[in-house]
Formats: C-alpha cells, structure tokens, sequence
C-alpha cells in the first residue's frame, strides 16, 4: 500500500500519543488493508470512524482510488471491538458484488447479519483522504482544557462552548478554535467569541 | 504435487470408507462454516479449522496451519502438540512439506517421510518422532498463497490420492475462514489501538489547554512543555497529562463546591 504522507505523518503523530512501544498505528493500518486486499481482491481500501466526543475521527486507505470505488460495506466496530459505540469500519471496492461474500461471512462470525450495511457509502466523499477530524478533536480538547484551567468542570466546560457555539450559530469546532488562539478571551453573553 | 501411493501400500479397502469420509468431511465444512470470531482471538480459530481438518481427512492424526504474514512473524497453530514439535523442526531448518506446498503452490504427499528424497533433512527427523505420512495443502487466494495446512498421521502411507483430494476441496473453504478472520482479527487491532492514541491524544490536549490558559503560551509551546514534564519525570506523555487535568479538574470541583 502507498500510504500519503499526511496520513502517515497523522498515525505516527497519534502512536506518539499513545506511548506504546509494541505499537505502531501505521503498521495495523497497513496490516489491516493488506489483509483486505487478500480477501477481496478488486478492494480499493478502508475507513475506520471512531467518535471522540463531538468530533469524528476517521483514518481511511482508499486516497486516489476513491473515484472507482462502486460498492462498499460498512461493519458497526462497537459491539466487538474496545471502541465506542458509533465506531465502524468502511471496506470499499471496485467490482459491483464483490463484497458480498464478505459483507456475509463477516455478518455471521460476528452475529451482526442485520447491522451490516452493503452498499450504502459509495460515495466516499471528501473524507476519504488521509485522517480527518483530528484537528477538530484537538481544538475542541485544548478548548475544553482552556476552561477546564480557568475553574471550570469538565461538564461545565463542555457546556460553555456549546452555549457559545449556539448563540452564535457556529460550531463548537469554530468556538473552540477561537479559544486556543486566544486563551485570554471570553466566550462572551451574545454568543460571538471576542476578547 | 500428489505422489501416487507405492504399490503393496495403499490403505485397506473398506466398503464403507468413502461414505464415512464424505459425512466427515460435510460435517468438518459445515462447522467451518459456522465458525464464529465474536469470542475467539485468531489463534483460537486457526486451531479450530486445524481440528476440523483432521476431522475432514480420512488417516489425520493431526493438523497445523501455518499463516504467512508481511512483517510479522508466521502465526502457527496446531491440533497436537506432536504437529507443533514436527513444523518447529520444517521451519527450523527451512524445509520440509509445508514450504514446498506453498512455494510450489500445490498439494505435496508422502507416506515414507524417513526416505523421502524431496526433503532430505526434514523427512528422517520427523521419522524419528513417529511420524511417517504428510499431506501439505497450500492456501491459495487468486492473488497468491498466504498460508499453508499440514496433516500428519503417524503410520506410513496413511493419505491416498483420495485423502489429499478430499484436503484440497477443505483447504479452500478454510482458506476464505482463514482470511476472513484475519480482516477481523487485524480490523480489531487497528479499532482498539486507534481508539486508545485517540483517548490520549484527548487527555494530552486538555493538558495541553490547561498550561496555556496559565501561561498564555501557544498549543506548540504547551505541548513542548508537556513533553519536557514528561522526560523529567520517566513517565508517559498521556499519563503526565492525566496528572495535570486530574489536579486541574479536582481544583475546579472543590472552586464549585465552596461556592
């Protein structure tokens, strides 16, 4: 797999993250793609979604071949794997039927025959390239320990920046981006981040 | 390739034989295909699919598997530890049945593996073991080979052409089950370690947002910091964080109550 810089200057960024020398998300991406592509061979690729408060984060192989992608199969990861419930994994291929051996056999071994979904993210979308959503979790997380450090409680944090995002009728992504440029500014009454 | 059985040597014909192994063999395909991964880790299966094969296998006296992974080591199971004890000698000397079937692509047979001259080195040490007839199946994929099943018997000439036909039609179900539950068994992995970086790649921003509101430095300069505490201290970077907004958080919590 020709794995972009970008995703993999992302996956080396969170095995930092998460300190574990027997580790490497890079190598797991690959492993899982190369074991994918040897099951279904017109397979073009994968994403992985995890929900991380507000903010999706996904990781996805397909890149360039995005644009052949005509059939997909998306696998709910919650029940089976230690991720969150929301979590799921998207495999994606070339050849019309060609997941449906799979989308089959993966429904049985796992019991989840009426939760997999075949077909139904063609259209991968912008998306699909490289890892997205780690920018909004960061932003969002630093704002949180923005206010977090200011006396606030976890809860209480959180409900700041979803006031402010409502009352200005912008995301808690923007608010929070706000935030961390300026840690000084108060999220002000009206709702409009401002000093 | 498939060596036809030395004359004298064919097993003992029996009337009822060729029933028995074709309700062996649906029975050991039924349950492979009723396998199911939701408790089992990929080495729990692997020994399932190396059990039905004996199963499957009119003469079995036991069964490994062998998986060929980029970058990793091979994962091996078996159904006996004799099966374990022979293929650590093949993959300790480098040859044997089971490396030729995946090399070759193809089944390889014998029943006199004390003078098979295919695998000179291999062949009289699994002699001594006990251990006289093999049949090695390669599992194929269109794009190639990924792994390979061993099936041993303890007697010589245990597996006719019949038993090496009946382990190629159950090497490729196995296969697609093999395959399968390593796209879920690596699909898991990938889930659980990417949920892990992400739950303390959460915590370390936090930390990271809790120094800048103390300082006014940026999220670079925060982190850097972080990371300086973290070298200081022999610890881990999520694991300083933690610390830092388990404080921040306990002092906002007594702030609230004393108010």
């Amino acid at each position: 797999m020709e794995m972009s810089a970008g995703l993999a200057a992302d996956l080396a960024w969170l095995t930092v993250s998460l300190d574990d020398p027997a580790v490497d998300l890079t190598d797991l991406v690959h492993s899982l793609h190369e074991a994918f592509l040897a099951a279904v061979p017109s397979g073009l690729g994968l994403s992985v979604t995890i929900p991380v408060g507000p903010a999706d984060v996904t990781v996805c192989t397909l890149d360039d071949g995005a644009s052949g992608v005509t059939t997909s199969l998306r696998l709910p990861l919650g029940s089976w794997t230690d991720t969150e419930s929301g979590s799921a994994v998207v495999f994606y291929a070339a050849i019309a039927g060609a997941l449906v051996d799979l989308a089959a056999d993966l429904g049985w071994l796992l019991g989840l025959q009426h939760h997999v979904v075949l077909d139904g993210h063609v259209r991968p979308g912008h998306q699909h390239r490289l890892t997205s959503g780690l920018a909004e979790l960061s932003a969002i997380q630093q704002a949180l320990g923005v206010l977090i450090g200011r006396g606030r409680t976890p809860q209480a944090a959180r409900c700041e920046l979803e006031q402010a995002a409502r009352r200005s009728n912008t995301t808690v992504h923007a608010v929070s981006d706000h935030l961390i440029r300026d840690p000084a500014a108060d999220l002000a009454g009206d709702g409009r981040p401002r000093n | 390739m498939t060596q036809p059985p030395v004359p004298g040597q064919v097993p003992a014909e029996d009337p009822t034989a060729g029933v028995d192994a074709a309700i062996d063999l649906q029975a050991s395909l039924s349950a492979l295909s009723r396998l199911s991964t939701g408790r089992l880790n990929l080495e729990d299966l692997l020994v399932q699919v190396a059990t039905f094969a004996v199963q499957a296998i009119p003469g079995a006296d036991g069964a490994g598997l062998t998986m060929m992974e980029r970058d990793r080591a091979d994962t091996i199971v078996a159904s006996a530890p004799f099966v374990r004890e022979i293929d650590a000698i093949q993959y300790g000397i480098g040859e044997g049945p089971c490396i030729s079937a995946a090399l070759e692509r193809t089944t390889m047979r014998s029943g006199s593996l004390g003078v098979e001259p295919r695998w000179p080195r291999f062949g009289p040490q699994a002699s001594q073991l006990g251990v006289h007839s093999v049949v090695s199946l390669p599992l194929l994929t269109p794009d190639g080979v990924f792994g390979a099943m061993n099936v041993y018997a303890h007697g010589t000439d245990a597996f006719d052409e019949h038993a090496a036909h009946i382990g190629e039609l159950f090497a490729v179900p196995a296969a697609i089950a093999v395959q399968n539950a390593q796209v879920l068994a690596q699909t898991k992995r990938l889930a659980a370690s990417l949920q892990a970086a992400l739950n303390a790649q959460a915590i370390i921003d936090q930390a990271v947002g809790i120094l800048m509101s103390r300082s006014g430095c940026t999220p670079d300069e925060a982190f850097d910091r972080l990371r300086r505490l973290s070298q200081k201290q022999s610890s881990k970077l999520a694991v300083v964080a933690g610390r830092i907004v388990d404080e921040a958080v306990q002092r906002a919590r007594s702030r609230h109550l004393d108010e």
